[in-house]
């Protein structure tokens, strides 16, 4: 087997195959009877396994990855059609590669922040968060909307296995909300792919699923089926909220602040990427493309949807008495925002909407570890127990402070870069409630500050907090690793931006092909001549990556 | 010879072995007699098991020869085969803890089973009223084998009745079909003009409602769930894998035969409402199940009612989605018995979903084995229960059913969220000192082969993995086309 023809598959086998060989290795030694090998070796293993995968990720994909070429690459077609339409349709275009190098980079690290919590039956926690790490990575790397759906279910398992084994209080409840929510979300994206195979049977006499042409007989794809107008509405509606009960959309976020309650550390780090990131890619590589009039007609509306999920989110969180659940409604809102950036069907807001799930995301996942390590050396997570923590523990309020400043979009730091393209993308087409996107960034930020302001400033009132350790090497490293490229991002922002721009431009090109109407270009809703809207995302891309001269030709 | 006369001669044959056993071992007072009769019973086992395989031998033999089995009869008879194996190997589990003479209940087993060999083979109304008698009569026997249990007696009496309905519908039904038509044979059913429709009509919709009765379909499936409380694990295997199947392979053939026009509008019509109370029935009240056998009962009638929607489908891709659903029920729910079993008969009971607290932590590997087989019941992706429902879901979308495919959707979540409780409960963590058991050996072969057919199955065709998959799905292919050659 060539290996450069299967990267993807053997990046994302390459955990599970690690997690069978343990679960083989446990089993072989419990039937010959030796006793089960220490739980620094298994802990060695996963992590060593997981490092290993990133390794692969950023040498194989990063710099092997082109961002100049449009659509997906690294395409690998294994079989022929059958009956299901499913199949190993694996691709990834400049959004994917960034998520995946996200949550293959943060795997290590939740699972590093989490060995204080697992106690017990550490091979089976290492096993789940391999198989965890296997099904976040197809998702992204899937392009047949069947595996998609295939491993946007398989990743619910081990969260919850995780979850409801080694969660805190309120872990059942937790556990069965979400457990719930996610049969609710993967009935619908199994009713939209019904629809979508009656389709595809009807037009093109076979069934697919994929997003890329198979090079066989049929060589067709998904993005060959024309779903009427009149059906494109709802079955976006559809769609739009399957996919919104992980994002997690308001009103469908109610579970999400009891899972982060519950949760162990590392979980909340991979629940606050990855599996979020898997949904907003869901959104951006199936929903947009395949009902593009529906998306456009329901843009307004999810703007609207966007703003009210950061203000009502951001308002919630003002009066929440326990950090995890600040922080989860902090998710919710920034989930809200990235929504209303998608909603602008613009270059700027897509491309926004992607670089401020990724910065966020980091910056989210930095302040659940910040607050497991809090209640690791104080016992509680309530807001009212903490003050004045900047003098014991100066190396936490840092860190703290640079993730509050970028979740605020302080300039220079990787928030900054989101916001800033999702509000021009808003001035573009939706002008008037860019105005209050930024209110409501206001609110956001103002309760942020409030609880920075709580935790580290002022006086150490309680006696408990004057003899708090600061964090420890381990600790630190884990959260250097997570500033850098917050940093990165905010100073030098064009590598991300490079790799986006192609991805998001190639999501609205095929929405401007199969749309009966056109993409938003003002927020008049004027539009261009005809056929003007594929180059006009083309000029705003090259205004945005000023350093790279080559692509105005495309 | 027929396959149904090798296991007739089979179950006859682990009689008379009993019998010559017993007179051998005439001081059946002294101690020691127990290692006795579990010998008795291993070897009667054995011989039933190599019954079930002479019936293999004879069945290709026949079919070689002959040609007198088509693909369907073919593929529903290795069906019973395999379940019958499961079965019995599932079955050791209760002789070795009742330590009782296993020669009858084997016998049963086996009489039961060469029932539903001669039921697929019938084309005669009155021939397969007889098959399904020899199939269900043993059948209530068995369910009260526990008879020092109450539940066990109250739903052996309870199946007893519901057999007892489902054979007199049957029998008026033929009976109205034999004054319209002159004729019981299965050809007749197929009459375009028949000379009185009305009674023609009504004694076609009995047939169907009669196995329809037989077969766990809402509103007809009251004893089910009382049946799975009370009956043992093999017995309760046999009637969701075997008994189940068979009724519904029989309906296959029925509605192949069956002309189209009026009446199987009609049915097709009265099997759509059916299904639909049956999905959201069994799947609403297995919610609220504290019992973990009541709880698989209710997805067995929910599962019953994802049966009777792919009939309705029946002559498009219905047709091949219903036989490869009743394999994925089949093996899934006999994973579960096989689970339940294993854990029943140590020293700690699990019968209540409460039961399973802990368990990932005592038994990972049973824990997750169990997780595996409730999730293919409710259809999760990645299990064959999931690639299943896809094909019925699918056929209904392509007949033109959205609604149905709504419902089925619906019905899903609700099978889920069922199976998520005893799943989390599974992850708590043990109360206290953890008895150490593990599965027998019959029961981790059970559980093998039901793991590996699950997941199998169920990933193969997600990611294009060919092999023994595609055996699979060609043999159902060609099973559904040789029905539809007959037709």
């Amino acid at each position: 087997m060539d290996y450069s023809d299967h990267i993807l598959s053997s990046i994302v086998a390459l955990p599970a195959a690690a997690a069978l060989v343990l679960l083989g290795t446990g089993l072989l030694l419990n039937f010959i009877g030796l006793r089960s090998l220490p739980e620094i070796v298994w802990r060695t293993i996963g992590i060593g396994v997981t490092l290993v995968t990133f390794g692969l990720v950023v040498v194989s994909l990063a710099f092997g990855f082109d961002p100049e070429v449009l659509g997906f690459q690294f395409v690998e077609v294994v079989g022929s059609g059958n009956r299901l339409g499913a199949g190993m349709r694996f691709g990834i275009d400049g959004i994917a590669l960034c998520f995946m190098a996200s949550t293959a980079g943060l795997v290590p690290i939740a699972m590093m922040a989490s060995m204080r919590e697992v106690k017990g039956s550490v091979r089976t926690w290492v096993i789940t968060c391999l198989f965890l790490e296997t099904s976040l990575l197809g998702l992204f790397i899937s392009v047949n909307f069947l595996s998609f759906i295939f491993f946007w279910a398989t990743s619910l398992l081990p969260i919850l296995l995780w979850m409801g084994r080694w969660g805190g209080v309120g872990r059942a409840r937790a556990a069965s909300r979400m457990w719930t929510i996610e049969s609710i979300g993967l009935a619908g994206l199994l009713f939209v792919a019904f629809v979508l195979r009656e389709a595809s049977l009807d037009q093109l006499g076979v069934v697919t699923f994929d997003l890329v042409a198979s090079s066989g007989a049929s060589g067709v794809s998904l993005l060959d089926v024309s779903v009427r107008e009149l059906d494109q509405g709802w079955l976006f509606f559809v769609l739009a909220v399957s996919l919104g009960t992980r994002l997690p959309l308001v009103p469908l976020h109610f579970w999400l602040p009891a899972a982060h309650a519950a949760a162990p550390t590392g979980l909340s780090v991979l629940l606050a990427t990855g599996f979020v990131q898997g949904a907003a890619l869901g959104i951006l590589r199936y929903a947009l493309p395949l009902f593009p009039d529906a998306a456009i007609a329901a843009g307004p509306a999810l703007s609207v949807v966007g703003i009210v999920a950061l203000v009502y989110a951001s308002l919630i969180a003002l009066v929440q008495k326990e950090l995890k659940r600040l922080v989860a409604y902090t998710c919710v809102g920034y989930a809200g925002f990235a929504v209303f950036g998608i909603s602008t069907l613009n270059v700027h807001g897509l491309t926004g909407a992607v670089v401020q799930l990724l910065t966020h995301g980091v910056a989210t996942a930095a302040l659940f570890i910040l607050i497991g390590t809090l209640a690791f050396r104080r016992g509680t997570t309530d807001v009212a127990a903490f003050g004045g923590l900047a003098k014991p523990m100066p190396v936490c309020a840092f860190f703290f402070a640079v993730m509050v400043f970028s979740l605020i979009g302080l300039p220079l730091l990787g928030g900054f870069v989101g916001d800033l393209f999702v509000l021009l993308g808003s001035l573009e087409t939706r002008r008037e409630l860019s105005v209050v996107a930024l209110m409501a960034m206001v609110v956001a930020a103002s309760y942020l500050l409030w609880v920075q302001r709580r935790i580290f400033l002022g006086p150490v009132d309680e006696p408990a907090n004057r003899g708090l350790i600061d964090l420890n090497r381990i600790e630190r490293t884990l959260l250097l690793a997570m500033t850098i490229p917050i940093v990165f991002v905010g100073v030098y922002p064009n590598p991300i931006l490079r790799r986006v721009e192609p991805a998001v431009l190639e999501i609205l090109n095929q929405m401007d092909l199969r749309s009966v109407s056109k993409l938003p270009t003002d927020s008049d809703g004027e539009s261009e001549d005809e056929g003007s809207v594929g180059i006009e995302v083309v000029h705003l891309t090259i205004d945005l990556g000023s350093d790279d001269m080559g692509r105005g030709e495309r | 010879m027929n396959p149904a006369h090798v296991v007739a001669v089979g179950a006859l044959s682990v009689l008379a072995f009993d019998l010559f056993s017993r007179s051998q071992s005439k001081p059946a007072c002294k101690p020691g007699d127990g290692d006795l009769a579990r010998a008795n019973a291993l070897s009667g086992i054995r011989l039933g098991s190599v019954a079930v395989f002479a019936l293999a031998a004879g069945l290709a033999v026949s079919r070689r020869a002959d040609a007198m089995l088509d693909d369907f009869s073919l593929f529903a008879v290795a069906f019973v085969l395999l379940s019958g194996f499961l079965i019995l190997s599932l079955s050791l589990t209760h002789f070795g803890m009742a330590r009782s003479r296993p020669a009858e209940p084997i016998a049963l087993v086996l009489f039961s089973l060469a029932g539903m060999v001669s039921a697929i083979h019938s084309e005669h109304l009155l021939g397969l009223m007889l098959a399904l008698e020899l199939a269900w009569l043993p059948v209530v026997a068995l369910i009260s084998i526990d008879s020092r249990r109450l539940s066990s007696s109250e739903s052996s009496l309870k199946a007893f009745f519901a057999h007892v309905f489902a054979s007199i519908i049957f029998a008026h039904g033929a009976a109205f079909v034999f004054a319209a038509t002159g004729s019981l044979d299965f050809s007749s059913l197929n009459s375009e003009s028949v000379a009185r429709p009305m009674l023609f009509d009504v004694g076609v919709t009995l047939i169907v409602v009669g196995l329809l009765a037989r077969a766990v379909v809402a509103p007809f499936h009251p004893w089910s769930p009382d049946v799975h409380e009370g009956a043992p694990s093999f017995v309760t295997a046999h009637i969701v894998m075997a008994l189940q199947a068979t009724t519904f392979f029989v309906l296959l053939r029925i509605f192949h035969v069956l002309a189209p026009g009026e009446i199987a509008e009609r049915l097709a019509n009265l099997l759509a409402v059916l299904g639909c109370l049956g999905l959201l029935w069994g799947h609403a009240m297995a919610l609220v199940q504290v019992g973990l056998r009541r709880l698989v009962g209710w997805l067995g009638v929910g599962q019953a009612g994802f049966f009777a929607l792919a009939l309705v489908e029946t002559t498009s891709e219905g047709g091949s989605a219903l036989l490869l659903a009743l394999f994925a029920a089949g093996v899934s729910a006999v994973g579960v018995l096989a689970i339940l079993s294993s854990l029943s008969h140590h020293e700690r009971a699990c019968e209540q979903v409460g039961d399973l607290s802990g368990m990932m932590q005592e038994s990972p590997i049973r824990a997750g084995l169990l997780a595996l087989f409730l999730l293919s019941l409710a259809g999760f992706p990645g299990t064959l229960g999931f690639v299943a429902r896809v094909e019925i879901l699918s056929a209904l979308e392509h007949g033109g059913h959205r609604v149905l495919l709504v419902v089925g959707l619906a019905a899903t979540v609700l099978a889920l969220t069922a199976v998520g409780r005893p799943l989390l409960v599974m992850l708590r963590t043990a109360a206290g000192e953890s008895a150490k058991s593990r599965a027998l050996s019959n029961e981790q072969l059970v559980l093998a082969l039901c793991a590996a057919a699950i997941l199998y199955f169920g990933i193969a065709p997600v990611f294009r993995i060919e092999g023994v998959a595609d055996i699979l799905f060609d043999s159902i292919e060609a099973a559904v086309a040789s029905l539809r050659v007959a037709q």
